[in-house]
């Protein structure tokens, strides 16, 4: 997308135009649910719904392009995140979550269940992790931040998550190497 | 070998983030995005008013805000300056510098004397004091000393007619001679004043005064033998000297 046609798309869904809200909804929100699930939000959909309600609510405020726009996203994403994990803590009966569901991206059947193992195997080498390391690694790899991004959004400092990239990534590492995936 | 190990290394990072990339996406239930967005549409028009209108109403506070500030600034700032004068010069006063006078006066009449500053000051203070306790003990001792001598003044007054008769003898013709004119003039002593007569200090300068007042005394008090023949004889030599 062109910077004219994100300013003229971001100034739109300030006025309140649907249309622009459904683009960028839908453009957004598979990764940032994407994002909440891989990271164990307690109900992925419900912080999603947060989480865009927050974006309209401050898009007064923001000013940047678009990549901007999906970092401030993002690092709001993360934010909801915490408070839905400590909200969930404090509940009594913790509610499982629900199975994720992937992005359409195959047409036969055998290329779906191709994709859905793929997914289960990185979701298992995604809990080898520690949760700060895998907030790391998905904020740069889904969510496509730079590490000056990734450090406002989780509140450190860039050598703090340089170094929790690193040692994210060397897990992810042994757990492959342990258990034989291939991807 | 090592080179290979690390790149399979890093190819296996590298399909991991991919398989990522591709698996951690979810498609949201459609009936989520259906009833968000008109809900995100109307959370987004009520804000941009809210912050147009917290804008303009900013912008206003801050119009007055401002206004009010620079009045404020302003007066701090005079009483500040008015505040600083008495000490600049209080400060003046004990570097030795002589503040002027009004200057003095303000911190006098609160109480407080600057130091190193000249005794003239202190003098005409005494002078002009409010308290005028000085003054008033002044004539009050002079009344004093005039009534006491005001008691001694029967005796006193026979001494100094005696001493008068005494030094007539002896200073007739000084006294004639130098008080030209002078010869209808009632001597001190006899006049009954207790004070010193107007022309006491006279001396030769007196002529002229002496001469002026002459014509409207009154009659001669003295006997006529004692000064009329020398006051005669002598007054042309005055005159003419």
């Amino acid at each position: 997308m062109s910077a004219e046609r994100f300013t003229s798309l971001l100034e739109s869904a300030r006025q309140g135009s649907e249309a622009a809200w459904k683009e960028l909804y839908d453009g957004l929100a598979p990764v940032v649910l994407g994002y909440l699930r891989a990271n164990g939000a307690p109900d992925p959909e419900d912080v999603l719904s947060e989480v865009f309600l927050q974006v309209a609510r401050d898009v007064t405020s923001f000013s940047g392009d678009e990549k901007g726009f999906r970092s401030w996203v993002f690092t709001i994403a993360h934010h909801r995140l915490i408070d839905a994990r400590r909200h969930a803590a404090r509940r009594p009966v913790e509610l499982a979550a629900e199975p994720p569901e992937p992005v359409d991206r195959a047409d036969d059947a055998a290329d779906e269940a191709l994709t859905r193992i793929g997914t289960e195997e990185v979701q298992r080498v995604l809990e080898a992790v520690s949760d700060e390391q895998r907030a790391v690694l998905l904020l740069r790899v889904i969510g496509d931040l730079s590490i000056e991004d990734v450090a406002k959004a989780v509140g450190k400092r860039p050598g703090a998550v340089k170094a929790l990239q690193r040692r994210g990534l060397a897990a992810v590492k042994r757990e492959l190497g342990r258990k034989g995936v291939t991807l | 070998m090592g080179d290979g190990a690390y790149g399979d290394e890093m190819n296996q990072v590298a399909l991991f983030e991919n398989a990522l990339r591709a698996a951690v996406p979810a498609q949201p239930d459609p009936l989520i995005g259906r009833d968000l967005l008109p809900r995100l549409a109307q959370v987004a028009r009520t804000a941009t008013i809210e912050a147009e209108t917290r804008a303009s109403r900013r912008g206003s506070a801050l119009r007055t805000g401002r206004a009010a500030r620079s009045r404020r600034a302003l007066v701090a700032r005079v009483a500040i300056a008015v505040g600083l004068i008495p000490l600049v010069l209080a400060g003046l006063a004990f570097a030795g510098v002589t503040v002027p006078g009004p200057a003095r006066d303000a911190f006098d009449s609160v109480g407080i004397s600057l130091p190193n500053q000249p005794s003239e000051h202190a003098q005409s203070e005494k002078a002009t004091s409010p308290s005028q306790s000085g003054g008033n003990e002044v004539s009050d001792a002079a009344k004093t000393k005039a009534k006491g001598q005001g008691g001694n003044s029967a005796a006193a007054h026979e001494h100094a007619l005696k001493q008068r008769e005494k030094a007539k003898g002896k200073a007739k013709g000084h006294e004639q001679g130098n008080a030209i004119g002078l010869k209808d003039l009632t001597p001190p002593g006899q006049s009954g004043d207790t004070g010193p007569p107007p022309h006491s200090n006279a001396g030769g300068s007196a002529q002229s005064d002496a001469a002026q007042l002459a014509p409207k005394l009154p009659s001669h008090p003295f006997p006529k033998g004692q000064a009329g023949g020398r006051g005669q004889v002598e007054a042309p030599q005055v005159a003419g000297e």
